[in-house]
């Protein structure tokens, strides 16, 4: 009988110690939980981040191959055709099919400027300015329309 | 009142420039400045212009070139009902915001009181 009394009693006394070995260890289970959580977080924020660094040196990879192209055909170009207008055909290469119509776009800029009598470096560097608002504006939308199309297609 | 998505200033510029007709990307970029007097790179006319379509405020189709283009060819757009619906929205959203009243030309019957020479 009084076996039985003392092993009651031990009992009583293990549950209590676990309730306050939970309560002790809730808030660190809490802070874990957070830490966790955060630490998600974190791996997210740096997968967008190392996703952005990635697609700033494909552009900037993009920019040195135009460049490049820009370069070697600059030597066989043509006396009608102005670099300015060459600079905007070979960095309009780098860009998607749909968007090449900007290039004539631009191309049809040169000409008015021509027109109106700017210089060779003035046009330049308007088609260089263009061209990367074209790629700050028309790059990250064009990915994320293709991101948003493959996580919901049309019906 | 309507429950419709209002166009943005730009968006609601552009949708009153095509209101007259079809036009071709540069054209419309060329109108906007004149009209607003600010400048438009093409990069941020075309984000526009995609997200109308998307909205299906206007369509495009790919046209015809220029000499000058060098073979490559236009993107002309188009206004939709949905875009002189919205456009109409935007303008009566605007006069009754600020006190002006709705437009005879909308339907409405005034002139705004707070602008006697207009």
């Amino acid at each position: 009988m009084r076996n039985r009394k003392a092993i009651k009693r031990g009992w009583e006394r293990s549950e209590q110690a676990d309730m306050v070995l939970v309560t002790m260890l809730f808030p660190f289970l809490v802070l874990w939980l957070v830490s966790v959580l955060m630490g998600l977080g974190l791996w997210l924020s740096l997968a967008v981040s190392a996703l952005c660094v990635l697609m700033l040196h494909l552009a900037l990879l993009g920019v040195v191959m135009a460049l490049y192209w820009y370069e070697i055909k600059g030597r066989f170009i043509q006396k009608t055709q102005s670099k300015g207008e060459h600079l905007a055909v070979s960095l309009g290469l780098i860009i998607p099919r749909k968007h090449r119509h900007v290039i004539g776009d631009i191309l049809e800029d040169c000409a008015a400027m021509r027109r109106m009598g700017h210089c060779e470096g003035h046009i330049r560097l308007h088609v260089l300015w263009q061209w990367l608002l074209i790629v700050i504006h028309l790059v990250p939308s064009s990915v994320a329309n293709w991101v948003m199309q493959r996580l919901n297609p049309p019906d | 009142m309507s429950k419709d998505k209002l166009p943005t200033n730009r968006e609601a510029v552009i949708l009153d420039i095509l209101i007259n007709g079809e036009r071709a990307g540069l054209e419309v970029r060329n109108k906007y400045e004149s009209r607003t007097k600010r400048s438009m790179p093409l990069g941020s006319l075309y984000t526009t212009l995609t997200r109308m379509e998307n909205a299906g405020f206007v369509t495009s189709r790919t046209g015809d070139t220029k000499p000058e283009r060098r073979g490559y060819p236009r993107k002309f757009f188009n206004i939709t009902g949905t875009g002189q619906r919205a456009l109409s929205d935007y303008q009566m959203f605007m006069m009754n915001a600020w006190g002006g009243g709705v437009p005879k030309r909308l339907g409405g019957n005034a002139i705004s009181k707070r602008c006697p020479g207009s």
